[in-house]
């Protein structure tokens, strides 16, 4: 019970000294701050280690899992520890075994940029690119016509899909700086970038809407959950 | 001149700031009544669950974490209420490991404490357990093959609510569930669809958060799913469905004051600034 | 030799991720769980390096004698307790994240407000930020404008009816505005501005027809829907699909040795 009534009580005083920030920076706020970088740090080895890093090893490692993968969970860890000889330490200690690391980074960096090409193009641009052309085959074009409010809702529906499609040409077209952009490429990137402000317009206005709401329940923690003054 | 456009272009942030925190504190103590009309989606969304009778079961997911708490935990809460004030039988669970179970137990237990309901007769905690598809094609031929104890480690078949749902071949499975309820801050609720639904035929309807809804869309156009309830739009709707005013009216309330203060000063900074650029 | 062997290494072992991802015998049709896997456990090695960078520069700001060190000490303080609490309820409790473990405390209450607030103290920032730099200068940032404040009011409830007054006020201001520098173009471009600010003034004063504004209030809340579902949805898959085709051609680069920068 105490516990509880202390585990509000700092998670007042912390939300109340990182909103201080608003009026300027100040101790209170340092204090805060310092303390969410050192816990985060804190907790995301322990969520890395306790979520991620030991069930991956534990799955490599099962024992009826084929040669191949516990083989490559061996060769995964023996890399991880080569990696440690980047730690500061080393360079005090043997600076000569410090080019070692480089190998296991080595082996790291080609293998993340092979799986970036094949799984970006396999799982990622396949997908979207034909999302965006299939839905003009399958979308709905009929247009009511029963009262003004309805004709225009059914009037964007059916232009949606071809928004989409054309969207995303000439907002790609835009970002094609490769050749010097004139004549008709000109004018189709312009209609780009108006696609583009219309998405920085609408993200602006989700973003102030989602932080607002979550700003909006941390008042409301304060003051119900803490103050109890909201019955 | 000068003076008039001074003030409208450069008025000090921390008045901005002040009146943005009263226009935010007010309305939470003055907890005015706003009236909306939800979309059709939602209404069906809450007729799938006011439809349940005595003695249904609800299958609850609770595939999110506390960082989507404002939008998804009202209509968790409300849906909670309904069931129990029906005398429906819940059960909870959860893809989302340890975030899901935080959210999904504490909303439970409160419900559960305000209206008088008994944990092993009128609600079971399943819990969670990893491998996302493997569970829910598990689910499927036996509950107690994925599940075997509950939340606080005892089998689930020792519970009372167990025979009472698990009909007369004593197995639970999907054909015992009447209607899942799944609450969504990513794509679990896809994968529920395409496996559980298409598969299986279970009735499914999702509360999930103002990102994810549009990929959740084609499926309740689809008849897929029977009702949408999305972002914080949508959980005030449905609480006022309810008549509840819970946690999304009172951040809706404070909303809509902030929201017309941003675009009022917006306003104000274009005023200035068009006028500066017709007297040049 | 040195910076030699990587290069290699980094090349062998590119082109056979690749080609192991369309081998369709066992094992390698799991290859991209594999991969993953693979890539997480070496990934918590260096978040090891990660921490340790963090640690140390934080201690040598004490060991210096810097004016904030007294906070460089309370974040190494900070972490030790977060990490240490962790471990003793991992072995304690089974894990540091069940039902009953002490952990889940400190992520209910240190934590969770923490990130939560920083999160929306941002809202203030932004708020405060567009006051200042939301200005109709051109087309472009008018587009921007009108669609910020469309999603903005399409959310709430009374939206469309709050629009009403904003848009009405916009289309006048507009609309004085174009008919005022008329004055200073000649010929066709002089016609055109003279014609737009007629319509904007039209438009804004059709609006006290309550039919008119009857509909523009309840259509709101769809266009705003609209928005987000499509031409927002094509400029985000605009720039994803761009960060992608960037991301592929950097990782050419890194497989054929012409970027060396993380080899140092």
């Amino acid at each position: 019970m105490i516990w509880d009534i202390l585990g509000i009580w700092i998670a007042a005083f912390l939300t109340i000294a990182i909103l201080s920030f608003i009026f300027g920076d100040n101790p209170i706020y340092k204090l805060a701050e310092h303390i969410f970088v050192g816990v985060s740090a804190g907790y995301g080895v322990i969520l890395a280690l306790n979520q991620a890093i030991w069930p991956s090893i534990q799955m490599g490692l099962m024992p009826n899992q084929h040669f191949f993968i516990k083989f490559m969970t061996i060769i995964a860890i023996i890399l991880g520890i080569l990696t440690l000889i980047r730690l500061e330490i080393f360079s005090y200690i043997l600076p000569s075994i410090v080019w070692i690391s480089r190998i296991p980074i080595a082996f790291v960096v080609g293998i993340g940029s092979g799986i970036t090409i094949v799984a970006s193009i396999q799982g990622f641009i396949f997908p979207q690119v034909s999302a965006t052309f299939l839905p003009i085959l399958s979308s709905n074009y009929t247009i009511d016509l029963s009262s003004p409010l309805n004709f225009l809702n059914s009037f964007l529906l059916a232009i949606g899909p071809i928004v989409i499609l054309l969207g995303v040409i000439t907002a790609l077209v835009y970002f094609y700086f490769s050749t010097e952009q004139k004549g008709i490429i000109l004018g189709i990137a312009k209609i780009g970038i108006l696609i583009m402000m219309i998405t920085f317009g609408a993200s602006f206005g989700y973003t102030i809407m989602a932080r607002f709401s979550l700003l909006i329940s941390r008042f409301y923690f304060l003051l119900s959950d803490w103050l109890n003054l909201l019955k | 001149m000068k003076a008039i456009l001074d003030f409208l272009t450069l008025i000090d942030r921390r008045i901005i700031y002040s009146i943005l925190i009263f226009s935010i504190i007010i309305p939470l103590f003055l907890k005015p009544s706003l009236p909306t009309r939800p979309t059709q989606e939602v209404i069906d969304a809450y007729n799938a669950v006011e439809s349940l009778k005595e003695g249904d079961v609800l299958l609850i997911s609770t595939d999110y974490g506390p960082s989507a708490y404002p939008e998804l935990q009202p209509v968790y809460e409300v849906v909670l209420e309904q069931a129990f004030k029906k005398n429906v039988k819940v059960l909870l669970m959860t893809h989302w490991q340890f975030q899901g179970l935080i959210v999904g137990v504490s909303g439970i237990e409160k419900v559960a404490k305000k209206l008088n309901k008994k944990y092993g007769e009128d609600y079971l905690i399943l819990g969670f357990k990893p491998g996302a598809v493997g569970v829910m094609i598990g689910l499927s031929e036996d509950f107690r093959n994925v599940f075997p104890n509950d939340y606080y480690g005892k089998p689930i078949d020792s519970y009372p609510i167990y025979k009472d749902i698990a009909g007369d071949d004593n197995v639970l499975n999907y054909k015992d569930i009447k209607l899942l309820f799944g609450f969504e801050a990513g794509a679990t609720g896809e994968t529920w669809v395409q496996i559980v639904q298409a598969r299986y035929g279970v009735k499914m309807a999702f509360s999930v958060t103002a990102v994810m809804a549009p990929g959740y869309f084609p499926y309740y156009q689809a008849k897929q799913v029977v009702g949408i309830v999305g972002g914080l739009k949508g959980a005030f709707d449905y609480e006022s469905l309810a008549k509840k005013k819970g946690l999304a009216s009172l951040i809706m309330v404070s909303q809509v004051p902030v929201h017309t203060i941003i675009l009022l000063f917006i306003l104000l900074g274009n005023i200035g600034f068009i006028i500066r650029r017709i007297v040049r | 030799m040195q910076t030699q062997i990587p290069v290699i290494i980094t090349f062998i072992s590119g082109i056979l991720i690749m080609a192991l991802f369309f081998i369709p015998r066992e094992p390698f049709t799991q290859i991209e769980q594999l991969t993953t896997r693979w890539y997480i456990i070496i990934s918590g090695f260096a978040l090891l390096l990660g921490i340790d960078s963090l640690i140390l520069y934080h201690i040598r700001k004490i060991r210096r004698g810097d004016k904030d060190r007294v906070y460089s000490l309370i974040l190494i303080v900070s972490f030790f307790i977060a990490l240490i609490w962790g471990i003793w309820a991992w072995y304690k409790y089974g894990g540091p994240f069940v039902q009953d473990s002490s952990y889940l405390w400190l992520f209910q209450n240190i934590y969770l407000p923490l990130d939560a607030t920083m999160f929306s103290l941002l809202a203030f920032f932004i708020a405060s930020a567009a006051y200042r730099a939301f200005r109709a200068r051109n087309l472009e940032s008018t587009l921007l404008l009108v669609s910020a404040a469309i999603v903005m009011m399409g959310r709430v409830p009374f939206g469309g009816i709050i629009f009403i007054p904003f848009f009405f006020a916009f289309s006048i201001l507009t609309g004085t505005y174009f008919l005022y520098i008329t004055t200073r173009y000649t010929g066709f471009n002089a016609i055109l501005r003279f014609v737009l600010g007629l319509l904007f003034i039209f438009l804004g004063i059709s609006l006290f027809y309550p039919e008119f504004s009857k509909i523009v209030s309840q259509f709101v809340p769809s266009l705003s829907d609209w928005i987000m579902q499509y031409p927002n949805n094509a400029g985000q898959r605009a720039i994803n699909l761009g960060l992608l085709l960037g991301s592929i051609a950097f990782s050419l680069r890194i497989i054929f040795g012409i970027e060396r920068g993380y080899i140092r």
